[in-house]
């Protein structure tokens, strides 16, 4: 069986990587690395696609010379002395700040693993078998249904990172995901197509996991028929767990960044402390990871990770801080540098978690008139958090009855939308193990039927 | 590495297909005179591509050696033989065809990797310096310069057996202006497949300009009315839309999937003065972003007519979908890098363009609005797509009124492709800059003349 790189020595490499850049002339430097092993099988046409095992192991080579940051990534071990040449090429030419340095790491970070020995023996036959048993389940609850693409997979992987300013951390993980894309087709009639999937740590879940994924897929693809126009009103909208993000989270997300705050691109800088959501609206960062699905203990800086609020009762209560924007801002560390071996370290969230209200789903979607909303599509400001989009899957309802819709507008303010929320369930729904959230109506929305 | 890969594909049987990728990127970006990256990014490896026992495997290494390459083939065949007998249509031998031979050329190579990274970066600096000054209002911006140099060598057991270097450099610049509490951006990016002049030959300084004037200009308009309008649509749009809602529609493995256009070929999709074409060549101007000389199964790309005089007269092919259907191969197998598998993508999408002027098309528009910059977008199996629009002027009795923002145009391609009414002789490739996902990205361009159709523009609130 093909594995990654050990942890040992994928330090090992990133020590050696570190000190060949201090030898070429660099202040500091810092290595991050990962080697990964995957098996999949694809899914396309409504049959297997391809199976195929790939392995890489890339190395994230970051200098600080004279002020100035340098950064390159290779794959080639053979010929990583170039790349780190490259970065303090980089760095040479950079102009100086004095912000900019490697993370000095407060605490040693244990070397922890999770990796579950059945998933990562799972090979491409078994993995077959569970993708065509998945994917004759999925069809067989509605024959209009058509697979585009989809697939199911194992992922092994080891992480390390080490520095010149004593940085020294490694971890070990394994994962199964799978997702299908497709649409349902009946003669002439096209649905709008959906998607959707899980990631899970054990082989005992995975399956079992994706079939409940690939439910809700079903039913979206199915609810997406027989649609016709809409109505136009100013009224409420019904945000299902998985519409939340990408209706609310995504913009909210990049503006609570430090980055986004310095650079002029997010109006929250000034408003810490502040109530700027409804009372109920709680988002915290998930730093020691959600229930069932361990995450790497440390940030791309090789920080320490930490649960923190972000949004508590409706205050801003923290942004989110890699260690440069630590630096430049003088305030603290979050430890939220993002990012892997083939990028420089950003500003992130490891995983989310939004707190459940007190109202179930089922009385929030009893609504005299309002639209449930399963796919929006929309183009933003997030500056001024100005937005409007088109409902790709969703339901009216109107005097108890419901029935999908097409060709539907919804514009409205991202920070007007959280001061509008008016009811948050009782329940939520983990998604690929990083990202936790319940059902929440907003009122006041500006919908128009086209 | 050609002569390597030929020497190996000399001993395999049955179709094996390998594929050399080296590629270099790098990225500067500048925020508020601050260097924000100075990135580069090298992967190398060989892609290895099986059909065994009628259903495709996939490897591949970072190792460049005999030994190596050998051992992902293995691998790759283990996977097929592991999951073949669980597929239910077994994929028939691929028809034989003409693939591509020796060794390609490609502009701006050599214009490009000899230029220093100083001069790059000192063009950028100098660029979001100058776009803070060009206004009071403008307290932030960001100018970013990338690059892909790449090299590809495809060789197949069936013959083909192709090189070729290409290098894509990009800059853009983005203005945020505020007055008043008010905020609003402009954003100018350009990215070909060519060199130095080719990237620039419209100077940085009209970019600039244009991105500071569009922000500051948005700060004290309005948003418009919704509803269904006559627009004229820049080929920036254009090209976003006939990328988006008609070009992933008529990828032909999203055909054999049920997209809207299963069953379409022959049929009347677009008004009659619509003709589509997706090209591997840069066609009518140089410099287009998704130029390539041969696809990544060796076969030579060709220029497509997806849709000739309103009719629908092509899908998008790879060497599978080409025999499915009975057809040649379009040469639309492309891969992003070497671990991923060839798929079938767009290259150079666009539609021809016709005889009026835009300035005579405006002054026949009695009411309806001027789109010119996408900001993001999306499209749907059926063709229905939302993108959103950096500006918009108002047009009422022929001439152009008031900027207009916050606007976003949807439809159905397929319906609005029915109403367009007039094509303007301008055209320009205005996609260059932008990565197209599916899967796995790539780099395509898309554009085209001045379009007036009928769509539905959102804006008010």
């Amino acid at each position: 069986m093909t594995t990654p790189m050990k942890k040992d020595s994928l330090i090992s490499s990133c020590e050696e990587a570190v000190d060949l850049a201090i030898s070429l002339g660099a202040d500091d430097a810092e290595v991050y690395a990962s080697s990964t092993v995957e098996r999949n099988v694809g899914i396309e046409k409504n049959d297997l696609h391809q199976a195929s095992q790939v392995s890489e192991t890339t190395w994230g080579i970051r200098v600080v010379k004279n002020g100035a940051v340098g950064f390159c990534t290779s794959n080639q071990p053979t010929n990583l002395n170039k790349a780190v040449a490259e970065a303090v090429s980089l760095a040479s030419i950079a102009p100086s700040d004095p912000h900019n340095a490697i993370a000095k790491p407060a605490v040693n970070i244990p070397s922890t693993v999770a990796v579950d020995e059945e998933l990562i023996g799972l090979e491409i036959d078994e993995l077959t078998v569970m993708a065509m048993r998945l994917l004759s389940d999925a069809r067989g609850q509605d024959k209009r249904l058509t697979i585009d693409t989809g697939g199911v997979g194992v992922n092994h992987q080891t992480t390390a990172i080490a520095s010149s300013t004593g940085t020294r951390a490694s971890y070990e993980s394994a994962s199964g995901s799978g997702f299908l894309f497709g649409m349902c087709v009946d003669g002439d009639e096209v649905g709008s197509f959906s998607y959707d999937g899980d990631t899970v740590r054990s082989a005992a879940t995975l399956e079992n996991a994706l079939q409940v994924s690939f439910k809700r897929f079903v039913d979206k693809c199915a609810g997406a028929m027989g649609a016709t126009s809409g109505e136009s009103f100013n009224g409420s909208v019904l945000l299902p767990p998985e519409t939340v993000s990408e209706f609310l989270i995504g913009d909210l997300l990049a503006m609570l960044g430090a980055d986004a705050i310095r650079t002029g691109k997010s109006p929250l800088g000034d408003k810490l402390g502040q109530l700027i959501a409804s009372t109920g609206f709680s988002l915290f960062e998930e730093g020691l990871g959600l229930k069932g699905f361990p995450i790497c203990p440390f940030d791309r800086e090789g920080m320490l990770r930490k649960r923190a609020p972000l949004i508590e009762n409706g205050v801003l209560t923290n942004l989110l801080f890699n260690s440069y924007e630590s630096r430049a801002s003088g305030r603290g560390y979050s430890n939220n540098a993002s990012g892997g071996a083939s990028s420089l370290p950003g500003v992130g969230a490891s995983a989310l978690s939004l707190a459940t209200g007190t109202e179930s789903y089922a009385d929030m979607a009893n609504m005299s008139e309002g639209l449930i909303v399963t796919r929006f599509s929309s183009s933003s400001n997030p500056l001024t958090g100005d937005f409007s989009g088109v409902v790709k899957g969703g339901f009216l309802v109107k005097d108890g009855e419901r029935r999908p819709i097409e060709e539907t507008t919804i514009a409205g303010n991202l920070y007007e939308c959280l001061r509008s929320i008016s009811a948050i369930s009782n329940t939520a729904l983990t998604m690929n193990g990083t990202v936790s959230m319940p059902a929440i109506k907003i009122d006041g929305l500006s919908i128009t039927a086209g | 590495m050609r002569l390597l890969l030929e020497d190996i594909i000399k001993s395999l049987d049955g179709f094996v297909e390998l594929r050399y990728h080296h590629k270099e990127f790098r990225a500067l970006r500048v925020t508020q005179g601050r260097v924000e990256s100075t990135a580069a990014r090298h992967r190398t490896g060989v892609g290895v591509r099986v059909l065994e026992s009628g259903t495709w495997g996939f490897s591949s290494t970072s190792d460049c050696t005999k030994k190596s390459i050998l051992q992902a083939v293995g691998a790759a065949r283990t996977a097929a033989r592991a999951s073949a007998p669980h597929r239910k249509n077994l994929i028939p031998d691929l028809p034989k065809v003409d693939l591509a031979r020796g060794d390609f050329e490609m502009p701006g190579v050599a214009d490009i990797m000899s230029r220093s990274i100083d001069e790059k970066l000192d063009l950028i600096v100098k660029a979001e310096a100058s776009a803070r000054a060009a206004s009071a209002s403008i307290p932030s911006a960001t100018a970013g310069y990338n690059e892909i140099y790449a090299e590809k060598v495809i060789v197949t057991t069936d013959g083909a057996s192709a090189g070729f270097k290409f290098v894509r450099p990009e800059f853009r610049i983005l203005a945020v202006a505020e007055r008043d509490g008010e905020r609003a951006t402009g954003h100018e990016s350009v990215g070909v497949t060519g060199g130095w002049e080719c990237l620039f030959r419209e100077e940085s300084d009209k970019l600039i300009g244009r991105a500071t004037k569009a922000a500051v200009d948005l700060l004290s308009a309005k948003i418009p009315e919704g509803g269904k309008n006559t627009v004229i649509l820049a080929p920036s749009i254009v090209g976003l839309m006939v990328h988006e809602a008609v070009g992933h529609t008529v990828e032909a493995d999203f055909v054999q999937a049920g997209s809207v256009a299963a069953g379409k070929i022959g049929k009347r999709v677009a008004s009659d003065i619509v003709t589509l074409c997706d090209s591997g060549a840069s066609e009518l101007i140089d410099g287009a972003g998704g130029t390539i000389p041969v696809d990544d199964e060796g076969v030579v790309t060709q220029n497509t007519v997806i849709i000739k005089d309103g009719i629908l007269n092509s899908y998008l092919h790879n060497r599978e979908s080409a025999a499915h259907y009975g057809v040649a191969p379009t040469g639309n197998a492309r891969a992003w890098e070497y671990s991923d598998e060839p798929l079938i993508r767009m290259r150079n999408t666009y539609i021809q363009p016709g005889t009026q002027s835009i300035d005579e098309i405006i002054a026949s528009t009695k009411s309806g609005f001027l789109l010119d910059g996408p900001r993001n977008g999306q499209a749907d199996a059926t063709g229905e797509f939302m993108f959103g629009v950096q500006q918009a002027w108002r047009i009422e009795n022929g001439k152009l009124g008031e900027l207009v923002r916050g606007v976003t145009l949807s439809g159905k391609a397929f319906e609005v492709l029915q109403t367009v009414d007039a094509i303007s002789n301008e055209f320009r490739w205005d996609l260059g800059s932008g990565h197209c996902g599916k899967g796995q990205p790539a780099k395509v361009d898309a554009g085209g003349p001045y379009i007036r159709c009928e769509a539905i523009l959102g804006g008010s609130q």
